[in-house]
């Protein structure tokens, strides 16, 4: 096995350990995630320091321990300055990292969530697109890369492109009115229907060029939650009900 | 069993501290048990009543033993200046420098989606009550220099402006000592940023 290994790789999650050292949680583009020491990434004067914050891409030379990497050198490629400077970017951001890191399992390569995160995070910092419309891009896309891609052209049963359809979690599809089966499925416009295919098959510079109404948010948001609960426990992610929180506050000022 | 149960329960009980594994746990244990009894009831006896008798300064949120803390009791103290830092170690290493004359508000954390602390967990609509009431002229923003920290500074720079107060940040750049062909390109930057006239 490969002892030294060095690659581009994100920062997904990064945690104080011990007094001065970080533990990383990397998105690496050629070993897919895994977790890594920064030591002494604490002090004040470590070369480290910099590059092992969260919304860090760069080039990381490390060393595989027993049980962890270490950092051993790296270079900050972008750090995402733009993010950290706006409450509601840094939210959105958080939360794509949160998604990411809680979806993928270690060392599994996965190059494309790589260029999906990083484009996304690009496009926060360039502050383009619409961030609740990138947040669902990013959720419908991660879900899609890692296999459980919906089916949302027309009715699973007879095909049919009409209206309004139903979500069924276990077939992974839509069901047209007269097609749609027994047990829990989800109302979905066909506006929204039409609105997370198109999502689906866009390169991320594209979402901003996407509009849609408040009613269709919200409809896509309550699809995409309802989607991902039946993977994962959303409950369980901090950065949703952290949005919530600051997505309130700025409706009482 | 190797330990009998009170040895293991100590060893359990020193695992519970930050950065004590079990071996280090073990040798307090056992340099515990080799203390005279007056020495481990005095330590006893500190661990309780520190933990009975420190809370919040119910101004900056200091840690205290009476209502106010020594800061904000001091009337020497510029009251219409105020640095905001994220733990009372913070504050420690600023009074160490004897530079800053104002008083203090403490976050107790900064603003961490993966942590689950919003802004209420942080006190921020206290922080800006307290800047209304008190009258402030300036917020100096002493927050850790990382993702959490900027995130943080930006979020109470934005809240407290419209109040009409004057919100600072500290500077950034390299550290005394250190060798500019070591810096990193972020902090390079933010030192070119800071520069200032000689």
């Amino acid at each position: 096995m490969v002892k030294m290994l060095k690659t581009r790789a994100l920062v997904l999650r990064s945690r104080p350990l011990g007094e001065r050292d970080r533990l990383l949680s990397l998105l690496t583009l050629e070993q897919g995630k895994l977790s890594a020491v920064a030591p002494g990434a604490r002090k004040i004067k470590s070369k480290l320091a910099a590059g092992v914050d969260y919304f860090t891409c760069g080039s990381f030379l490390l060393y595989r321990g027993r049980s962890l990497f270490t950092v051993s050198q790296l270079e900050v490629e972008t750090s995402f300055r733009n993010i950290r400077e706006n409450i509601r970017a840094y939210a959105y951001g958080m939360f794509f990292a949160e998604l990411t890191d809680k979806l993928l399992q270690e060392g599994e390569p996965a190059p494309e969530i790589f260029h999906l995160l990083f484009n996304c995070w690009s496009s926060l910092d360039e502050n383009k697109a619409d961030q609740e419309l990138l947040a669902r891009f990013f959720e419908l896309k991660i879900l899609s890369l890692l296999g459980y891609h919906p089916h949302l052209k027309g009715c699973l049963y007879c095909g049919s492109t009409a209206g309004p359809f139903f979500w069924s979690n276990s077939s992974g599809g839509i069901f047209c009115e007269k097609c749609r089966p027994g047990g829990a499925v989800f109302p979905f416009a066909k506006g929204t229907c039409s609105l997370a295919d198109s999502l689906l098959g866009m390169a991320p510079e594209k979402v901003a060029n996407v509009r849609a109404s408040a009613i269709q948010k919200k409809e896509l948001k309550d699809f995409n939650h309802h989607f991902l609960q039946y993977w994962v426990d959303v409950t369980s992610f901090q950065g949703l009900s952290f949005l919530e929180k600051i997505v309130n506050v700025e409706k009482d000022k | 069993m190797l330990f009998s149960p009170s040895i293991t329960r100590l060893v359990e009980v020193f695992r519970r501290l930050p950065g004590i594994g079990p071996k280090t746990a073990l040798r307090l244990t056992f340099f515990v048990l080799t203390m005279k009894n007056e020495e481990v009831q005095e330590m006893a006896r500190a661990l309780v009543e520190a933990k009975k008798r420190v809370r919040y300064c119910t101004r900056c949120r200091n840690l205290t033993e009476d209502e106010l803390c020594p800061v904000c009791r001091d009337e020497r103290r510029d009251k219409a200046l105020l640095c905001v830092v994220q733990e009372p170690r913070d504050m420690m290493v600023i009074e160490k420098t004897g530079q800053f004359k104002g008083r203090y508000f403490i976050l107790h954390g900064a603003l961490s989606p993966v942590e689950g602390i919003g802004p209420d967990e942080l006190m921020i609509p206290q922080l800006l009550q307290l800047i209304k009431d008190k009258k402030i002229e300036e917020v100096v923003i002493a927050t850790n220099p990382n993702v959490e920290g900027d995130a943080t500074a930006y979020y109470i720079a934005g809240a407290a402006k419209p109040l009409g107060v004057r919100v600072t940040r500290i500077g950034f750049g390299l550290p005394v000592g250190g060798d500019l062909e070591y810096a990193d390109e972020l902090t390079m930057t933010r030192a070119l940023e800071s520069r200032r006239e000689m």
